[in-house]
């Protein structure tokens, strides 16, 4: 064993966290070799020095800050820490359901991830359920205006796609939500629901079909702009949601869309709804995936982005084995909700 | 009297304030330690601490157990340090040697068996370390802090930091030695002949 080799192996030899065949081998060289039985000493010296270092406690009014601070988070808390579901950012799973839907009423599939952590296996749920369809392109519109839906009448849910190109063509200006049914009467979602949900998946439950909006809600117009799913990066080791008010959803959203690029950020998807009877966009959806490594710089911008109404920082802890720094690097998704 | 802790997350879930704050007087020594260490002043210790804390608790419902509470905790508060690390730089662009330097000591104590001269002597040192471990990457710090001082295991470690035992063990290996070298250097710098190997040690320097 050359001395670099011991060198490299004398800290965990220090921790006793060698296999025996390779302790031994360090005792043996040791014996023999002044040079590494110094580093060995410096090291030990290092790790004493540290382990010498005094505790410190933390100042008398330091719970009764952090519980005040807690109290207001409590009290900002805008439907409540009770009634809000654990994963509490996804008010808007239907939604995105029925986006699924959608492309998969248009033929299309393949290519994508889907939204947060779906895809966390790798294994993406429309991808799997249709995996047998054959699919020719991707619906991504990237960044295309979408061109607003009339009004329609009547207080149903539409889900309109509107990009520019083909889709746009195939799909009437507005489709009707209930139309994307599959012949046996099953709406996908119901499939969706059905089906298995593949590993990785069961963080987020796919919802009942019945679009979320409550009796007593303005009817609104939603629209997809931007589905491109999840391409490449490590596992999820993140989740944030961001609710800001803006003045312009819109450009807000460019704006961000902008910033976010220049930190590495891609996204994933976005969303608007329109308020009924008004061509003007009221919410925009956002969904970005960042390294991790970016999430705090950028993180930051985006807060700065607008006011915030809400704010939920989750991370998500894996097996050892997942997050090796081995695999992909890691990435955190981020929901940000822009409202007017 | 005691419940454990899967209870006091449990409750704290809900938003009942006062089990969170049972499990914050249990870790707070923990993590207020390790802000400490890692920021190497006690005004950002208190910031970085508290946001470590109420990021735990906004984290909470996505706490499902698969870990203990207090690995899930490290990491969590591990995620802080990076973070709080990230904004300061890129707020003024400190170099990380001025935040060594900008590190305050602790106030020394003096016990019955030692001279106020040796206490200070002590307590120099400490301080030496201290900015030696504020200069190393964000990476080493932690893994030493964790390893020297809160005293986890390998396994522990690598659950806190989400990565593999091979790693844990090779970054720790050039995270001691990364210090070991900070160490010697500026002792040359300080001209002084501070001991490696006496724990704690006194010294006749300066």
């Amino acid at each position: 064993m050359q001395c670099s080799d011991v060198c490299e192996l004398l800290s965990p030899y220090l921790d006793g966290f060698l296999k025996p065949g390779e302790q031994k081998q360090i005792e043996a060289h040791l014996k023999n070799c002044v040079g590494c039985q110094a580093q060995l000493e410096e090291l030990r010296g290092t790790i004493n020095l540290l382990q010498g270092l005094p505790e410190v406690t933390p100042p008398a009014a330091f719970r009764n800050e952090l519980r005040e601070r807690l109290q207001q988070i409590e009290q900002e808390r805008p439907t409540g820490r009770a009634k809000a579901p654990k994963r509490a950012f996804y008010k808007w799973p239907a939604f995105i359901t029925a986006a699924a839907v959608l492309v998969v009423a248009l033929g299309i599939t393949g290519v994508w991830g889907s939204p947060a952590r779906w895809f966390d296996s790798g294994e993406g749920l429309i991808a799997q359920l249709f995996s047998g369809n054959s699919s020719s392109g991707t619906v991504a519109v990237d960044n295309g205006k979408a061109d607003r839906p009339e009004k329609q009448a009547g207080g149903t849910e539409k889900i309109v796609f509107a990009g520019k190109g083909e889709v746009k063509e195939d799909a009437p200006e507005s489709t009707d939500f209930n139309m994307l049914m599959e012949p046996d009467g099953l709406s996908r979602e119901e499939e969706l629901r059905r089906d298995a949900a593949p590993p990785g998946a069961g963080v987020m439950s796919v919802p009942n079909a019945a679009p979320e909006i409550a009796a007593d809600e303005e009817p609104r117009q939603m629209y997809m702009e931007n589905m491109k799913g999840r391409m490449g990066g490590g596992a999820v080791a993140r989740e944030a949601h961001l609710v800001l008010a803006v003045t312009d959803p819109e450009q807000a959203m460019n704006s961000i869309v902008e910033k976010a690029n220049s930190y590495g950020a891609e996204v994933i998807a976005s969303h608007g709804a329109l308020v009924a009877g008004q061509q003007e966009v009221d919410t925009v959806v956002l969904e970005l995936q960042i390294p991790l490594a970016k999430f705090g710089p950028l993180w930051e911008v985006l807060n700065d982005s607008g006011r915030v109404m809400d704010s939920n920082i989750n991370d998500i802890l894996h097996s050892a084995a997942d997050t090796g720094e081995e695999q992909g690097s890691p990435v955190a998704m981020v929901v940000i909700e822009l409202k007017k | 009297m005691h419940p454990p802790d899967e209870v006091l997350v449990e409750k704290s879930k809900k938003g009942d304030l006062d089990a969170f704050e049972e499990l914050v007087r249990r870790y707070e020594g923990k993590v207020y330690n390790m802000a400490y260490r890692f920021m190497g002043n006690h005004a950002d210790a208190g910031d970085l601490a508290q946001e470590g804390f109420i990021r735990l608790y906004q984290a909470l419902p996505g706490f499902r157990g698969e870990s203990s509470f207090s690995t899930w905790m490290y990491r969590i508060v591990s995620n802080a340090c990076r973070d709080e690390l990230r904004r300061r730089q890129r707020q003024r662009n400190v170099s990380l040697d001025e935040l060594a330097e900008s590190a305050a000591g602790n106030i020394p104590v003096y016990s019955a068996e030692e001279s106020p001269e040796d206490a200070a002597e002590r307590h120099e040192l400490q301080q030496y370390v201290q900015q030696c471990l504020t200069s190393l990457s964000e990476e080493h710090r932690l893994v030493l802090i964790m390893r020297e001082m809160q005293g986890l295991s390998y396994e522990e470690i690598a659950a806190a930091l989400g990565c593999s035992l091979g790693t844990v063990k090779s970054r720790l290996n050039r995270a001691r030695h990364a210090l070991k070298d900070k160490i010697k250097a500026r002792r040359e710098l300080f001209n002084g002949e501070y001991r490696l190997s006496v724990k704690g040690g006194t010294s006749n320097a300066v």
